[in-house]
């Protein structure tokens, strides 16, 4: 009788954990078609971002077009603008004061949600399970639940359409399961074909146009020159994304700039050596501060003012941030 | 309907509308039912993204309670009248007031007599205490937040996304180079 019962509950067990595999893997593989629709379909429709209890309502469009992708958005509440990414280069017309602005970031990132290319790295971070199906915008989707295997980082939701394998809806949530943020389309339509949007001609075009503003694009830096290093981190699965040393406020002060990435959270660690950059004793900002999803930890090594931040939990950036060094012959 | 009330209500929702304007829009809402159902619409899908239960304003509210404003009885009481102000009694808050500032002028001058250079103990007593405090508190503040933009700006996209009314571009508050 006790041979039968282990017979059964290791049948039992095995058919769990092979379903238990086979969920995740489809989850996977529709996290998969959906990185591969963002990125190739020409799609548009309404989407609303609540974040920091603030609720912000735009016109999305994607457009893709013979292997060029741009993003668009436009805002429907004050302060009117039109945002247009293409590929790292973001471009902000703001129609009140017809002000553009053009702003590069350190590598291209969606508006909507940031997908890794490749899962497969993720398993010792993450869990992925198809959690049910519900209906966002009148349209079927897959629930994934996009799970964290420790406190490190946030568990989020992904609603995402089952033809076509566009994302609805985003949640995040924090350790406690409160939502942090959201992102849902109200209504999403795919097109056979949408234009670019050139916005330096627009800008050509329009003689009222205010005199705009361009940031400096970001260069990788070899990371030799970095004032700072990375000890022995706490937290599995964090890789090196992009280093940049440049200038990030009114001063000619450089800012060295690491990008860490777990696939779905971004962290990133800035530093500023004091007498420059950090005037006096009022001007550091030891301690933590928190601004919806994102959390801040500042600390001073010596003549360096650390501050690390990201959309992770508080423990997150403060375990980094004490995981800093601060080379002897950082400038 | 027109844009700018459209994006008054939603201001109005998220309680960000300055309360002159507010009694001005509320007012339009009550005269329009096509703002009333416009303001519905809003509360509505901020209460869903927000996850909370959906309780609409009732529009009729504030016309039935004028309507019963209206039925409630007028009761003529009699008013009283306010007594005069007396003529004696203006001398005597006079004289009361002459006295106070006597009461008070007596020890100043005292603290001067006994003072060389003529300032104030008050101001000194100010002088004190003031290099203690920072220079400019809400200077420092402003710094912090700007250096915390100028971070959240380079990190991400989110800043234009986040809804924030004030939002500055990370353009106008970094070093920039021309295109």
């Amino acid at each position: 009788m006790i041979v039968i019962k282990r017979i059964v509950f290791t049948f039992l067990l095995t058919f769990y954990l092979v379903s238990k595999a086979d969920t995740e893997q489809q989850a996977k593989d529709i996290l998969m078609k959906t990185v591969h629709s963002m990125a190739t379909l020409n799609y548009q429709g309404t989407v609303a971002f609540l974040r920091n209890g603030k609720l912000e309502t735009m016109k999305y469009f994607h457009v893709y077009d013979h292997g060029v992708e741009q993003e668009r958005l436009l805002s429907l509440n004050s302060p009117l603008r039109e945002i247009v990414r293409d590929a790292d280069k973001v471009s902000c017309l703001f129609k009140a004061t017809k002000q553009m602005v053009v702003d590069h970031r350190p590598s291209p990132r969606s508006f909507l949600l940031d997908l890794p290319k490749n899962l497969d790295g993720l398993n010792e971070a993450y869990s992925f399970e198809i959690v049910g199906q519900e209906d966002i915008a009148m349209l079927p989707a897959f629930v994934i639940k996009i799970e964290p295997k420790d406190e490190f980082r946030y568990a989020r939701k992904i609603w995402i359409e089952q033809k076509q394998y566009l994302p609805l809806k985003v949640e995040v949530y924090d350790v406690q399961n409160m939502t942090l943020e959201q992102v849902v389309f109200t209504d999403i339509e795919v097109k056979d074909k949408l234009a670019l949007v050139d916005m330096d001609r627009e800008q050509t075009l329009s003689d009222d146009t205010a005199t705009g503003y361009v940031s400096a694009a970001p260069k990788q830096s070899p990371a030799e020159i970095a004032a700072l290093t990375i000890g022995n981190l706490p937290i599995m699965g964090f890789r090196e994304i992009f280093f940049t040393r440049r200038p990030l406020h009114r001063s000619d002060q450089l800012a060295d700039h690491l990008l860490l990435s777990d696939g779905f959270a971004s962290v990133s660690v800035y530093v500023e050596i004091k007498n420059t950059g950090v005037k006096s004793e009022q001007e550091k900002f030891d301690g933590m501060q928190s601004v919806g999803a994102v959390n801040f930890f500042s600390r001073t090594i010596n003549d360096a003012q650390v501050t690390v931040l990201g959309d992770v939990p508080a423990k997150t950036v403060k375990a980094i941030a004490q995981a800093v060094k601060i080379k002897q012959s950082s400038p | 309907m027109h844009d700018e009330l459209k994006q008054k209500i939603s201001v109005l929702l998220d309680n960000e509308l300055p309360s002159k304007d507010a009694l001005e829009l509320l007012e339009q809402i009550c005269a329009q039912p096509g703002l009333q159902k416009q303001m519905e619409r809003y509360q509505a899908i901020g209460s869903v993204l927000k996850k909370e239960p959906i309780i609409l304003p009732d529009i009729d509210f504030s016309a039935r309670i004028r309507e019963q404003l209206e039925h409630e009885p007028n009761y003529l009481l009699r008013q009283t009248k306010p007594k005069l102000f007396k003529q004696h009694y203006k001398w005597m808050a006079l004289a009361a007031s002459i006295a106070f500032l006597a009461v008070l002028a007596l020890p100043n001058r005292l603290l001067v007599e006994n003072n060389p250079t003529g300032s104030l103990p008050l101001a000194d007593a100010q002088k004190v205490i003031d290099p203690i405090q920072p220079e400019n508190p809400q200077s420092g503040r402003d710094h912090a937040n700007q250096r915390f933009n100028d971070y959240l700006q380079a990190h991400d996209n989110s800043v234009y996304t986040n809804g924030e009314a004030h939002f500055q571009p990370y353009a106008r508050v970094a070093t920039f180079e021309r295109e």
